[in-house]
């Protein structure tokens, strides 16, 4: 994945606008390599950090 | 462009119609602070139209309640009504003299600077954020909001901005490497 298609999949993910063949993509993608994980704990602090309507 | 509605949504219109009060606190839970911080961005500031129209917005649902026809989602349906109903707050201060406003607007807190070493808690985490946010430029910031907050989908957003699903990805990466990039140098990484 190039990085624009990983960061849209991550957000569309928190989102929970993926289906689950994205979902098993973007598993193995996190799973490549530390620095995937931690674009994605990156982008995951800041898609829930506030404000958030819920 | 139409969407098919979601089991849950339409569930949500059911209990609504009924007249329950619960679904209607849920949904003004659920939406108003997306709602409100889209209005924001399409009404000048500093005055309340913004306020008013998310308010009216929410009056009109319940008084319409058992008449309600939702084609889509209903959080297009949501940021679509606010959109039409801020366009038309527009054209009427156009022909309404303006007021002046008496105070000064209150401008937002400056983010805090962060040693390198200090972790970022959440609340602070928050607040950088907020900051960062606004600093995005007006149609990347309202992408990734709409997104975000609202949870519309890209389709939606495209719709609802009149702007190609393309545009639509190349702000919501532009807003996260920026944002993403921004938090990582502060944390010191």
């Amino acid at each position: 994945l190039h990085p624009e298609e990983s960061y849209l999949l991550i957000t569309r993910y928190l989102a929970r606008q993926t289906s689950s063949d994205e979902n098993a993509q973007l598993a193995a993608w996190v799973a490549e390599s530390p620095e995937h994980e931690r674009t994605f704990e990156q982008l995951k602090a800041l898609w829930q950090a506030s404000p958030t309507p819920e | 462009m139409t969407f098919t509605i979601s089991s849950s949504d339409k569930h949500f219109l059911e209990a609504l119609a009924l007249s329950n009060e619960a679904s209607f606190d849920a949904l003004f839970t659920r939406y108003y602070g997306g709602l409100l911080r889209y209005a924001k961005t399409l009404l000048p500031y500093p005055t309340d139209a913004a306020e008013d129209v998310v308010a009216d917005l929410f009056c009109a649902v319940w008084n319409t309640r058992t008449q309600l026809t939702v084609q889509g989602s209903l959080a297009s349906y949501l940021y679509a009504a606010v959109k039409h109903r801020s366009y038309d707050n527009l054209r009427q201060q156009r022909r309404a003299p303006r007021e002046m406003p008496d105070d000064l607007p209150l401008t937002q807190p400056e983010a805090s600077y962060l040693q390198p070493d200090q972790l970022l808690d959440y609340q602070e985490l928050s607040q950088h954020l907020l900051a960062l946010i606004e600093r995005l430029p007006e149609r990347t910031r309202q992408v990734f909001q709409l997104h975000r907050d609202g949870g519309l989908t890209y389709e939606e957003i495209a719709a609802l901005l009149d702007i190609s699903i393309n545009s639509i990805k190349t702000h919501m990466f532009r807003a996260l490497r920026f944002l993403k990039d921004a938090l990582s140098v502060s944390d010191g990484r």
